[in-house]
């Protein structure tokens, strides 16, 4: 597929409002300013695009119901938060190419009829705090931001607002909170964002790759968009893909790209020639896959189908002499020290998860530890308040499904077969 | 709105509005487990005990955070919800200390009931327990956080009720801990609120750390607090007559604090145990206090007063009663004073201040008493508090104020010459000038006029009244108000503005307007204030007049006053004098009495011979206390009751011991006419009897017997004063009534004058006299003495917990007048008036204005007295005391 998104990156100063004028930056914005904002709307629903941050929401949907509700202001929030182990996606447009962002949200907000607009940092990317902010004053510069945007009625303001290191806040509602300078946690909802997001008006959250395909949208039309990739799952996506491969790195290709493609050849195969172990599809909190899945397309429907999650589209990769209980319990170090601490299940079970796994892994595993395991993630999963708690059971329980006799080997041997050991905390 | 049709447990049930599922099992009496649920505070949803099964749900949802929609089925009881509970509290459980045995909270633990009923008998848990030291910052609490389930009621109570922000959820995940931020309790107001709001042990009480377990209760009744004019409903729990502790209403739902308290309710309670109670009548013989006995000592007093009846003459004898007795013991000693004795030489401690307001109030409306009730000033969208400081004085008013502000978004104009604690929550701070307080009040009227924002509708009905206010506010331009109180003319007009353009709005005012000169001039022009603006007569409107301490109201109320009788019938009017005669059996003396302040006058005058003074401490509390003792002493026979042998106690020829709230019944009335019970919680403590015990007996031995059983009392007062027709003790069941009662509708009148005012009294054109500053150039600071949070007198000198937090008196001083004298923070200061002086550390304090110290008025060291004199205000013959001309000098 030729790349759409990724298209520039490689230009030299894309960053730089001409150099990325010079490449037909920012004319999605003359073409939307001449189309009533409801259509715009319109033909983003027809495109069938998904919110690439995760949740895969039809972006279109989202909006509609925040266009409905008559509350201004408005406020369009690009998530940029970017926290998840493996995820790196959106960083090239964070950091190397942030007009296709802001020409993004320009568009996306005369849809919504948004008129303040925030960038949601991952606080460990300064660079895209310069980046975009240099951007950002370039595209003030150009009235393509500010007061009457391209001598319209149309104004739009956009400040990037740094994460203070925090996983949760990804997730919206806690991104909200945060924003508003509090303590970043799940929202009780109802209300939902749309009629009472932040600052109490409605909002709209989206991934940053969400709103970097909005203006290729507008260019070159829905049906064109739609007809990139499967059905449910059409448009292009980015998938970053890390691990034991020979070449790891971002790569551009149509939603429904099967695993063996990305890894055999958009990633060079396994690094020294070993043995595929298995899969992470889509970030640490997607349920991990063996070698069996190979052939499954990287859509929405065929991971769900697979019992996993197509997440973030971040790709990790295991080769045969990995320790699937050293995985894991770095996974949950990971978990138990983003737990925001609000619920018991997610607070509490993390930590105990934590302590088993890295005692199984450091000589001192019980058989009954596994039962201890599988109770606590379904304890979690049933009852957490938020998301992060359901993805912290995922790696547990995918690794107990299909790699449960690595477990036993290390019960059994009285230590990591591999060798490995676990950090204790103190 | 539609009914909603849902099943719980197979229990058809239909809710007439949408609710959570917490709330309705609650409806049919399942209990929900839950922790982080409070229906006061918004919804957290984070403790995840309390799941339950939704049919068609695949997973178990939060009971409290659901609503329930029609036709919903819930289960909460089932397989699948019996094993989320023991799956949450297994986690729950994990680091929990286990430490029952040694908590404070166990029996009455939410976290023991739920573990005993679904946990499991033996942890699955070998690695090793999170420990996490006690913390101690708080001089009242203990925080142990290895008890917290982490569901942060403690942190949103003290923000969303209290509105203090103490708290904090600190660090995140597995780490978490509920404490202030870097360990800075210094917000802290001790109410206690996260105490009694948290489920399990992990707050606990310094006071009553390993003092008791809920089954050593042996006694405990439902009664007032008796400190402050809100009216605090609580609990008392004693065992074997000794105060165990004080509890709050866990429902928050009884009486005008609806489960709040401050410090001196919640921690102030072990006074009534104190070993310095007076045990037996003493009656001083050459200068010594000798042990009497009851007969005795009753037949000296009668025989005394008799002696001096006859002499002297009724009018030789004068009697005050003071802020803490029931309304039963104040219509007893009237009584007794115009029947036995003769006289209307009676008064009480509502002279301090709080008489000026009810006189205004009675002239401007009619009804000597608040216009609305606390609760609903949490629905204002303006409130002008002025001289009070609600967050201090009357701390549950703050409350309201507090929630119009947060909840409601309402503006407060925080309106003060001094310290006012509410100014954080405020829109708008006034600091004006001590003494040119009424020049501010008519110059918010003269704005309000000038801009029309007055009620016209209202004007056209009482045009009148109207163009009096209006007369009389019109030299108060802004431009002149300004220059009088210091405030610029801007603000004038904003804080006037917000006041007159929210509805509805309302003013809460206190000692700072009432205790100062032309006090009734002042609460007067408040009135007209709250009444040209249209917000008399309605719900969140009106205004609100803050009585010191909980029997002022009361006391007036039933009559204790020199020129009313009960229920504010006039003295001087002789069909009133008849019917009451009629009924007390006696003719009735027709000259008006004294005042206190005037009695201490005429006492030093050697006019008035004898006293009767009962729980007043007229040595410490009035102004100018080298002359108060030294008239005081010249007195032929001073009787006293008290529970303490206090200043006034020690001038007496006969103390009587007098029993607290804790050992008898009877009421009090609050600042919004509220008239509700205390209860006895454990016998009388040594040889004390309660105060109308002890009155009816004297009486008794003049020749007027008396019934002295406080329902009894209650019944004739309800004959005898009208405004409490119909309110006996059984009426008072359940939470009291502000009166008037209605029989008809079985309900007191929570806002008054609703169908509009009638009439105005002729002495309305009282003005606000001028406001001369204070401070000049031998005196350049004002003292604003006023009360603390923690202390209110003789009682809080007795107990452990607010000494706990505030020992000792400290004059509150701004840091940029503290640096121009070279004071710094703990520095002794000597504070001197044209009478006296007082030496005590400084604490430097920006909240204080420049130009005032702040000095506060219980500490038996430091006699705020000392520095002020007896200046009697010539309409309420209130003595002017609150604020003070002193210098300040580094000692
Ligand atoms: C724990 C957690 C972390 C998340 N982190 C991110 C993130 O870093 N970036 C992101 O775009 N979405 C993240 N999400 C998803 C967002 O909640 C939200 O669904 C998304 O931003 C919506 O945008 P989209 O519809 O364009 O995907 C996270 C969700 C959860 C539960
Ligand atoms: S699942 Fe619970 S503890 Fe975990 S992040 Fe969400 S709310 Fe916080
Ligand atoms: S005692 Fe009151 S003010 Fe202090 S932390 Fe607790 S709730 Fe907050
Ligand atoms: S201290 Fe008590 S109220 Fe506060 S979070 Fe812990 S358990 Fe809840
Ligand atoms: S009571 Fe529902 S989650 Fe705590």
């Amino acid at each position: 597929m030729d790349r759409i998104l990724l298209k520039n990156v490689d230009v030299p100063n894309i960053h730089d409002i001409d150099v990325y004028m010079a490449h037909g930056g920012y004319i999605s914005l003359d073409k939307a300013f001449a189309m009533d904002p409801k259509d715009v709307l319109e033909e983003v629903k027809r495109s069938g695009l998904r919110g690439r941050g995760g949740a895969w929401f039809p972006a279109g949907m989202k909006w509609q119901f925040c266009v409905e509700v008559p509350k201004f202001p408005k406020y369009l929030i690009a998530n940029a938060d970017e926290g998840e182990p493996g995820t790196f996606k959106d960083r090239p447009f964070l950091e190397t190419d942030p007009h296709q962002l802001i020409e993004g949200m320009i568009v996306s907000a005369y849809a919504i009829g948004a008129s303040g607009g925030y960038i949601y940092l991952r606080g460990e990317y300064p660079d895209g705090y310069r980046t975009l902010n240099t951007a950002i004053k370039q595209a003030y510069d150009r009235n393509l931001l500010g007061k009457n945007i391209k001598g319209t009625d149309f104004s739009f303001d956009l400040t990037v607002h740094r994460g203070a290191g925090a996983y949760i806040c990804g997730e919206a509602s806690a991104l909200i909170e945060s924003l508003e300078g509090k303590r970043g946690q799940f929202r009780v909802r109802p209300p939902y964002m749309a009629t009472h997001g932040a600052f109490a008006m409605p909002t709209v959250v989206n991934n940053v790759e969400t709103l970097v395909n909005v203006s290729h949208i507008i260019n070159h039309g829905a049906d064109w968009w739609g007809s990139i990739g499967t059905k449910e799952s059409p448009g292009p996506k980015v998938f970053g893909i890390s691990g034991h491969l020979n070449r790891p790195g971002l790569y551009e290709e149509a939603m429904g790209v099967t695993l063996r493609e990305l890894i055999y050849e958009r990633g060079g195969g396994i690094r020294g020639g070993k043995k595929l172990k298995g899969v992470i599809p889509g970030g640490v909190s997607t349920s991990m896959l063996t070698p069996d899945f190979l052939d499954m397309k990287m859509d929405v429907k065929s991971l769900q189908d697979a019992g996993s999650a197509i997440g973030s589209g971040a790709l990790m990769v295991m080769d045969e002499d990995t320790c699937i209980v050293h995985i894991v319990w770095r996974a949950m170090a990971f978990f138990q020290h983003e737990s925001c601490g609000r619920c018991t299940p997610c607070r509490e079970g993390t930590d105990w998860m934590l302590q088993i796994l890295a005692r199984m892994e450091n000589g001192g595993g019980r058989m009954e530890d596994l039962d201890i395991l599988a109770d606590v993630c379904h304890t979690i999963h049933h009852n957490c308040f938020c998301p992060l708690g359901e993805g912290a059971v995922m790696p547990v329980l995918s690794s107990l499904k299909y790699f449960r006799h690595e477990y036993e080997e290390h019960i059994k041997a009285g230590k990591c077969p591999k060798g490995l050991r676990a950090r204790v905390r103190h | 709105m539609k009914t909603i049709n849902v099943v719980i447990n197979g229990i058809p049930v239909q809710l007439e509005r949408p609710m959570n599922i917490v709330e309705a099992a609650k409806r049919v009496g399942i209990h929900v487990p839950h922790f982080c649920y409070h229906k006061e505070l918004t919804i957290y949803a984070g403790c995840r005990i309390c799941m339950v099964e939704v049919k068609g749900k695949p997973r178990p949802v939060a009971g409290c955070s659901t609503i329930m929609s029609d036709g919903m089925e819930v289960f909460t009881e089932s397989e699948k919800v019996i094993a989320a509970r023991k799956g949450v509290l297994e986690l729950q459980l994990l680091h929990h200390p286990l430490d029952c045995p040694v908590c404070d909270k166990g029996g009455e633990c939410a976290l023991q009931d739920y573990a005993f009923k679904y946990g499991a008998a033996q942890t699955r848990f070998i690695e090793n327990k999170r420990l996490i030291p006690v913390n101690y910052n708080n001089p009242l609490l203990e925080r142990n956080m290895e008890r917290c389930v982490s569901c942060k009621r403690c942190v949103r109570i003290c923000a969303e009720i209290q509105g203090d922000w103490v708290l904090s959820d600190m660090n995140r995940g597995s780490r978490v801990t509920m404490e202030s931020f870097c360990g800075d309790e210094s917000e802290c107001v001790h109410c206690g609120h996260c105490l009694s709001n948290c489920p399990v042990g992990a707050i606990q009480s310094r006071l009553y750390k390993h003092v008791g377990r809920p089954w050593y209760v042996d006694t405990e009744a439902e009664t007032i607090c008796p400190y402050c004019a809100d009216g605090c409903t609580m609990t008392l729990q004693t065992r074997e007559d000794k105060v165990l502790r004080v509890v709050s209403d866990e429902t928050y739902s009884k009486g005008a604090n609806r489960g709040s308290l401050c410090v001196r309710g919640r921690f102030g309670y072990d006074f009534p145990n104190s070993n310095e109670r007076l045990t037996t009548p003493l009656v001083k013989k050459d200068g010594y206090f000798v042990e009497s006995n009851w007969d005795e000592a009753v037949a000296h007093v009668a025989k005394r007063l008799s002696e001096i009846k006859s002499a002297a003459g009724p009018d030789a004898i004068g009697a005050v009663i003071g802020g803490r007795n029931t309304n039963e013991e104040a219509y007893l000693l009237q009584k007794f004073m115009r029947t036995a004795v003769g006289t209307n030489n009676i008064d009480n401690m509502a002279r301090m201040g709080h008489i000026n307001a009810l006189n205004a109030l009675e002239a401007a409306f009619g009804v000597a008493g608040s216009t609305n009730q606390i609760k609903d000033i949490a629905q204002a969208k303006a409130v002008l508090l002025i001289g009070n400081d609600a967050a201090t004085e009357n701390p549950i008013t703050g409350l309201a104020i507090k929630k119009a502000v947060l909840k409601g978004g309402a503006k407060l104009i925080v309106a003060d010459a001094g310290r006012n604690m509410m100014t954080k929550h405020s829109s708008q701070r006034l600091t004006y000038r001590a003494g040119s307080e009424g020049e501010l009040v008519m110059g918010l009227i003269n704005a309000v006029f000038a801009t029309n924002m007055h009620d016209a509708d209202l004007e056209a009905k009482n045009t009148s009244v109207f163009d009096k206010v209006r007369a009389k506010a019109g030299k108060y331009t802004p431009a002149y108000v300004s220059e009088k109180t210091g405030i610029p003319a801007e603000d004038i007009k904003r804080a006037a503005t917000v006041f007159a353009n929210a509805k509805p709005a309302t003013i809460v005012f206190g000692k700072g307007i009432t205790a100062t000169a032309d006090g009734f001039g002042k609460s007067l022009a408040l009135a007209d204030l709250a009444f040209i603006t249209g917000n008399v007569g309605k719900p969140g409107g009106g205004i609100n007049p803050m009585a010191s301490k909980a029997g002022e109201q009361g006391a007036c109320d039933v009559g204790a006053l020199p020129d009313r009788l009960p229920g504010y019938r006039k003295v001087s009017s002789a069909e009133d004098r008849k019917r009451l005669g009629g009924l007390w059996k006696s003719e009735l003396p027709e000259n008006p009495g004294m005042t206190v302040g005037e009695m201490v006058e005429a006492a030093g005058a050697g006019k008035l011979q004898a006293m009767y003074v009962v729980g007043a401490n007229l040595a410490y509390e009035l102004p100018d206390t080298k002359n108060t003792v030294e008239y005081l002493k010249k007195l032929k026979f001073l009787v006293v009751h008290d529970i303490f042998m206090s200043e006034t106690a020690q001038l007496a020829d006969v103390v009587f011991p007098a029993a607290t709230f804790a050992e008898k019944s009877g009421t009090f009335t609050n600042s919004e006419r509220r008239v509700q019970r205390i209860a006895p919680a454990m016998k009388l403590q040594g040889g004390a009897r309660p105060d109308g015990e002890i009155i009816a007996a004297v009486s008794a031995k003049m020749g007027r017997p008396m019934d002295w059983e406080p329902a009894v009392v209650m019944e004739k007062i309800s004959v005898s004063t009208p405004i409490y027709a119909g309110i006996t003790y059984d009426t008072l069941a359940g939470g009291g009534v502000q009166w008037p009662y209605y029989e008809e509708m079985k309900s007191g009148t929570a806002v008054l004058h609703a169908e509009g005012v009638t009439g105005r009294a002729d002495n309305t054109d009282a003005g606000v006299g001028e406001g001369a500053a204070l401070a000049g150039k031998v005196f350049p600071f004002v003292a604003d003495i006023t009360v603390s949070l923690y202390h209110s007198g003789t009682t809080t000198r007795r107990t452990r917990g607010p000494n706990m937090v505030v020992g000792k008196a400290l004059a509150g001083m701004n840091p940029s007048d503290a640096s121009g004298l070279g004071i710094a923070d703990g520095d002794t200061v000597v504070v001197r008036s044209s009478t006296g002086e007082l030496r005590l550390p400084a604490s430097i304090d920006k909240a204080v204005p420049s130009g005032v110290v702040h000095i506060p008025a219980h500490f038996a060291d430091v006699c705020a007295g000392t520095i002020t004199g007896l200046v009697l205000d010539p309409a309420g013959k209130t003595p002017v005391a609150r604020y003070w001309p002193v210098a300040v000098t580094k000692a």
